[in-house]
């Protein structure tokens, strides 16, 4: 993963988040035929905002309140941030599931009670991971800390997710990749 | 000075292979069991999307990996037939030896009916809900169909050590259920992130006054309130249930009397009165009182958290003799074949359908917005297991959650209802 993750914010100021509202029941697709979730796009997060669709670009950082993703253990609600190519999320807190899906999928999340405060929508943001620690790109001087991740799961956001992971280990002890 | 461990600790340092860990620590843990259901196409999908061409390159361990052609069933559409079709492959080609195909309930429920998660194990599925084998004294979580891949394969997973929080249970469970409403209690006075990332281990006198089936869905819905584990201690009630079920041998766990907890609570099981969350929110929690007369189009029970025989029995106890209000739909669906059965034995199915309900297949149906939508401005009470906006169609319909009997009392009233004077009645 990159040392430095820099990138514009999104702000999404609700606590307790689920899942059904990231990405609805009615609008899921049930296969996985849809994977780049054409239909459902224009309605993630539509509860709380109109039109994200339109506004997220490739880069983006996400700012969201506690508990963020909680409920359901649907991958839409993590496979939608990879689509739209959001570079992080910085919540509150994170719910578990929601959490370990992303980084399973290779989306750095991270914890940091306080971040709505610090960022305004559309501020720049920098990740350091060399120092473990935010910043607003306005107020350089200010540091603030996030918890290291262990190498177990820096091991899965290197590979850019676990099902590479998997590969490369399958690739390792099994020798091929495919059932004899 | 070491001090001692939670079971959420004990289990996860068995599984680790260490003699001891503690809250925070990161574990790569050797799992028991797996469950997943016709998500299990999407793990297919995910590994060759990654590379893997034909899939995972195998199983771990065939006798560990639970597949279920379930969530959608009967077929509810014709993408899910062909998943169906997919996954019967799948099962062959791992040679799984447990397949639930044609006669399989919820995902959940098969796991414990068929003894597939036991005291003292690691069990995961990738599902939020699989949390409730907890119940049966083990750590059960749910993961996502992406970490199972890798889990199938290796059946191994990272972890982090939860902190947990001791509920303690004193006083005396009434007799019928009251599962639901503790968890609603605990969710409105501490919120639906009272056990964010924690796990809740449930013990004091008060646990043996609660059945099985109450404890399901008191483990269920932990997961409402945040948590990744809900771990009972086992008893007599938990050996008596496992008797004729369990696969294979294990081996029970409780906590260290020095065990550290991050909180500590008590429960006075004897207070515990009727609770209902208003939409949207598991947490938007007040005493049914508050609620009387709201006007209600639809009324359910059934799914993971409140599908099983004690809660059909009440619902059938309450509604013996009487009528559905004209106008409501009572829909009735228990959460798997052996519950049926039990159900069919005890002449429940009867009671429902001359009271004016429908009394459906086993699955989640009715609760995954499979089987029961609402239009806009449409009223539901449900003793199911969430209430999100638009978790039954339209986002412009309104979704109580209640306990089965508060939900079947309602049903008779078409108004929501306090079930107490019925129960005072028809128990006595
Ligand atoms: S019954 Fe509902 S909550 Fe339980 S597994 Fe099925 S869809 Fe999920």
């Amino acid at each position: 993963m990159k040392e430095l993750i820099r990138g514009r914010v999104i702000r999404m100021p609700f606590n307790d988040v689920s899942t059904d509202v990231i990405a609805p029941n009615r609008y899921r697709a049930t296969t996985g035929e849809d994977r780049e979730m054409k239909a459902q796009r224009p309605w993630i997060m539509g509860a709380l905002r109109a039109g994200l669709d339109d506004i997220v670009k490739p880069g983006d950082i996400f700012v969201v309140g506690k508990n963020f993703g909680l409920g359901s253990h649907r991958e839409t609600a993590v496979r939608i941030f990879q689509i739209w190519g959001v570079q992080a999320v910085v919540a509150e807190s994170a719910a578990r599931l929601w959490f370990r899906n992303s980084i399973a999928f290779g989306l750095p999340v991270f914890q940091l009670k306080g971040v709505l405060d610090l960022f305004a929508e559309g501020d720049e943001m920098e990740i350091d991971l060399k120092r473990w620690s935010i910043r607003n790109a306005k107020k350089p001087a200010e540091d603030h800390k996030i918890s290291e991740f262990p190498p177990t799961v820096m091991n899965i956001l290197d590979e850019g997710g676990i099902m590479q992971l998997l590969k490369k280990r399958a690739e390792a002890e099994l020798g091929n990749t495919t059932v004899a | 000075m070491t001090t001692g461990m939670t079971m959420a600790e004990k289990i996860l340092a068995r599984a680790a292979g260490k003699s001891r860990t503690a809250a925070g620590d990161f574990l790569d843990c050797k799992l028991d069991g797996i469950m997943a259901y016709q998500g299990f196409v999407e793990t297919h999908h995910n590994a060759q999307e990654a590379g893997l061409k034909d899939g995972l390159p195998k199983v771990f361990d065939r006798k560990k990996v639970f597949l279920m052609v379930e969530h959608h069933q009967p077929a509810t559409n014709l993408k899910v037939a062909e998943r169906g079709v997919l996954l019967r492959q799948l099962a062959k080609k791992y040679e799984l030896e447990h397949f639930y195909d044609t006669t399989c309930g919820i995902c959940h429920q098969m796991m414990v009916d068929k003894g597939h998660s036991l005291p003292g194990e690691l069990v995961v599925g990738t599902d939020s809900h699989a949390i409730m084998y907890g119940a049966l004294n083990c750590a059960a979580t749910g993961i996502g169909e992406t970490d199972s891949g890798y889990a199938f394969t290796f059946g191994e997973l990272w972890f982090q050590v939860p902190e947990s929080i001791q509920i303690t249970l004193t006083g005396t469970a009434p007799n019928w259920p009251i599962g639901k409403d503790i968890m609603l209690y605990l969710a409105g006075k501490y919120g639906v992130d009272m056990a964010l990332y924690k796990s809740i281990e449930f013990v004091g006198p008060g646990v043996k006054t609660l059945s099985m089936d109450n404890r399901f869905t008191m483990a269920d819905q932990g997961v409402e309130i945040g948590a990744k584990f809900t771990i009972f201690e086992h008893d007599e009630i938990t050996a008596a249930f496992l008797k004729s079920r369990a696969i294979r041998p294990f081996k029970t766990v409780s906590p260290d009397r020095d065990a550290v907890y991050a909180e500590k609570y008590t429960v006075d099981l004897s207070s515990i009165t009727p609770q209902v969350a208003a939409p949207h929110s598991f947490g938007n929690v007040k005493p049914v009182t508050e609620h009387v007369g709201v006007q209600i189009d639809q009324a359910c029970i059934g799914s993971c958290a409140n599908g099983r025989f004690e809660d059909i029995e009440i619902a059938a106890k309450i509604l013996k003799g009487r009528k559905v209000k004209g106008g409501v739909r009572l829909l009735v669906s228990p959460s798997s074949w052996d519950v049926y059965k039990q159900c069919m034995a005890a002449n429940l199915p009867e009671i429902i359908i001359d009271a004016g309900g429908q009394f459906l297949n086993p699955g989640c149906g009715i609760c995954a917005s499979n089987g029961a939508f609402m239009a806009p401005g449409e009223v539901c009470i449900t003793a199911t297991t969430r209430n999100e906006q638009g978790r039954m169609g339209s986002k412009d319909a309104s979704i109580f959650l209640a306990s089965p009997a508060t939900v079947a009392w309602s049903a008779v009233n078409g108004v929501i209802s306090d079930p107490r004077p019925v129960l005072a009645d028809v128990l006595k």
